[in-house]
């Protein structure tokens, strides 16, 4: 279950990071952001990506922890870089 | 000047990568095989059911098993790969008086019941590849390996720096763009997975460094082997003594057990049923990140503690943690799994680098339909690294069910069938025109992955339908992941297919679309 929360943090911080970016904000939603909506997103992504390595390191140990956090991460990153890449070819 | 450096760096990367690349995948793709390492050796020896026990009593039961096979025995060794091994690896060195022709070791379930299983090295003829390679010294084989490692370093850095836009294109992946798409695909393969390529890279020069950099033992041991003795120590058996019963062996485990609170992996006893008997009980391989064991041993008929060895010292903590990192051996099935994931992204990584250096080079020919001898080289390397080595490992996994149960050998044969195909390949990729090679190879890829799960279906009653039913996780799990791999290379025999019928574009590309997925 904690693995299963982790990775949906995990993509949740990276979309917002994602998101937070005005190149990929068309493709991503269709319009761009305010930049202070991007400035939101970007923190609230980096934010999300600490808790998550926060709550790694509390629930698995830190060293298991953090190597999941940054499998998941990357996983995570992954599926964003996904996300995208089929919303650009609709578009 | 900043823009010559990023040129020479941009050289740099393009040509270690090249040089060592195909050395490097089949690296990465064996290497990241091996997370799974157990689960293909329980796969193949489907003779072995592992019967989950617990160690003190799976110790227990090997110890009376050696009481009854190997009595005169100096020594017996026990040991168990971890929570995941299926069985227990039984050796023993032989009194005096034994026929020089007497066994010295066996396989036992985990009830203690020998195992008779096929003659296979399974998981671990992959897991020995990816640093000792095979048919070469062993020795000479890890300098090979040590400088392909050293070069996927200098590849690593000198990439980093020719990468103008790691932050800006952290997340692009524009497809069906020609050369755009496999410089995405690497760049993204290696930047969304840096710590891990870096850490994989760097552990696995560590985990030779001793073999790499001896000086540091040379300046301050007369013997190497002085060295590993003081450093991972392995007493042997004292002078006998006289008969004395030996204690049992399952309290110790047990104790040992609590006094870690981490598993045991193996037990040592020196002397069995003397009065100078020895039980050393060490931590099982999964047992801590760092792969150096703990040992506790015992008197062997009073069971009392003798001594305790914990590896101590913040430079084995830290040789051995790295070591630990990058063999994985104490990870959860999660971690595992993430393990594997960035193994593989690794593999696509070296292959779409691969590639991209063929896919930069085309549209430069001056006449694409002859390209030049070293074009056409790095093409046929290419095809025999990437689809070649990948329809080796299949093969070995049918030649596992195909070749006859009996007979000597038989592991050798296991193995000189992955060597054949895997040259076979070569041969073909030599034969025949590039874009067709591609889609060929690629095919007979998929198709000898589909192959494993029916061939296993024939020839054991292991299938997947039956260990699906029955809860079997290794099995259906591999059976499963052939299958996963098998439609991952049909789908890109079909993409090459596809983009090979089509008619030439007029910027004259034509890049062979090849496995961007699943090269392990």
């Amino acid at each position: 279950m904690i693995h299963f929360l982790l990775l949906v943090l995990a993509t949740a911080g990276f979309g917002l990071l994602c998101l937070s970016r005005e190149r990929h904000q068309r493709d991503l939603i269709g319009r761009k952001l305010p930049t202070r909506t991007g400035h939101y997103a970007r923190w609230s992504g980096l934010a999300i990506l600490a808790i998550a390595l926060l709550l790694a390191g509390s629930r698995l140990g830190w060293g298991a922890g953090t190597l999941e956090w940054l499998g998941l991460a990357s996983v995570g990153a992954v599926l964003t870089m996904a996300v995208l890449s089929r919303r650009s070819m609709q578009r | 000047m900043k823009n010559g450096f990023r040129q020479s760096m941009a050289w740099l990367h393009t040509w270690t990568g090249l040089l060592l690349g195909w050395l490097l995948f089949a690296i990465f793709v064996t290497g990241t095989s091996s997370y799974f390492q157990e689960e293909i050796t329980a796969w193949m020896t489907p003779e072995v059911r592992s019967i989950p026990a617990d160690a003190p009593t799976s110790f227990a039961a090997a110890t009376r098993w050696l009481e009854r096979e190997a009595p005169g025995a100096s020594e017996w060794s026990v040991s168990s790969a971890g929570k995941r091994a299926a069985g227990l690896q039984l050796y023993w060195v032989n009194g005096p008086d034994a026929p020089a022709d007497a066994p010295t070791d066996a396989r036992l379930d985990g009830a203690g019941r020998k195992a008779d299983a096929r003659e296979t090295r399974g998981g671990d003829f992959l897991y020995r590849f990816h640093y000792n390679l095979h048919y070469i010294n062993w020795y000479w084989a890890r300098w090979i390996v040590g400088i392909a490692a050293m070069a996927m370093l200098v590849a690593i850095f000198s990439g980093i720096v020719t990468h103008k836009k790691i932050i800006a294109d952290f997340f692009l992946l524009r497809l069906g763009k020609g050369q755009r798409s496999w410089l995405d695909a690497h760049n993204v393969s290696s930047v969304l997975f840096l710590p891990f390529i870096l850490m994989i890279t760097y552990t696995g020069l560590v985990s030779l460094a001793t073999h790499y950099m001896p000086w540091g033992i040379a300046a301050n041991y007369a013997d190497e082997q002085k060295f590993f003795d003081t450093t991972f120590p392995w007493p042997a058996p004292a002078e006998k003594a006289g008969p004395a019963p030996l204690t049992a062996v399952a309290p110790l485990v047990e104790r040992a057990e609590r006094t870690w609170g981490a598993g045991a992996g193996s037990v040592r006893i020196l002397n069995p049923g003397d009065r100078t008997a020895q039980v050393i009980v060490s931590t099982a391989p999964d047992a801590n990140m760092s792969v150096r064991p703990r040992s506790l041993t015992f008197d062997g008929v009073t069971g009392k503690l003798v001594s305790a060895h914990n590896p101590s010292g913040a430079a084995t903590a830290t040789e051995g943690t790295m070591i630990g990192l990058h063999a994985g051996r104490f990870a959860s099935s999660v971690l595992r799994t993430l393990y594997f994931l960035s193994g593989l992204a690794g593999c696509i990584m070296v292959a779409s680098g691969l590639i991209l250096w063929t896919v930069k080079r085309r549209a430069k020919l001056a006449d694409p339909d002859r390209p030049h001898f070293g074009f056409r080289l790095v093409e046929k390397l290419n095809i025999g690294a990437i689809a070649g080595l990948p329809f080796a490992m299949a093969i070995y996994f049918l030649a596992n069910r195909l070749l006859p149960v009996e007979g000597a050998g038989r592991s050798d044969r296991e193995i000189a069938a992955f060597f054949i195909a895997w040259g076979a390949v070569f041969v073909w990729a030599a034969a025949r025109p590039s874009a067709r090679a591609w889609v060929e190879a690629l095919a007979a890829v998929a198709m000898s992955f589909a192959l494993v799960p029916v061939v296993n279906a024939f020839t054991t009653d292991r299938s997947l339908v039956t260990s699906l039913i029955a809860g079997d996780w290794v099995f259906a799990g591999f059976d499963t992941a052939m299958l996963v791999i098998a439609a991952g290379f049909g789908w890109a025999a079909s993409k090459v297919l596809r983009r090979s019928a089509s008619p030439r574009t007029t910027s004259g590309k034509r890049p062979a679309r090849s496995p961007s997925a699943e090269a392990a």
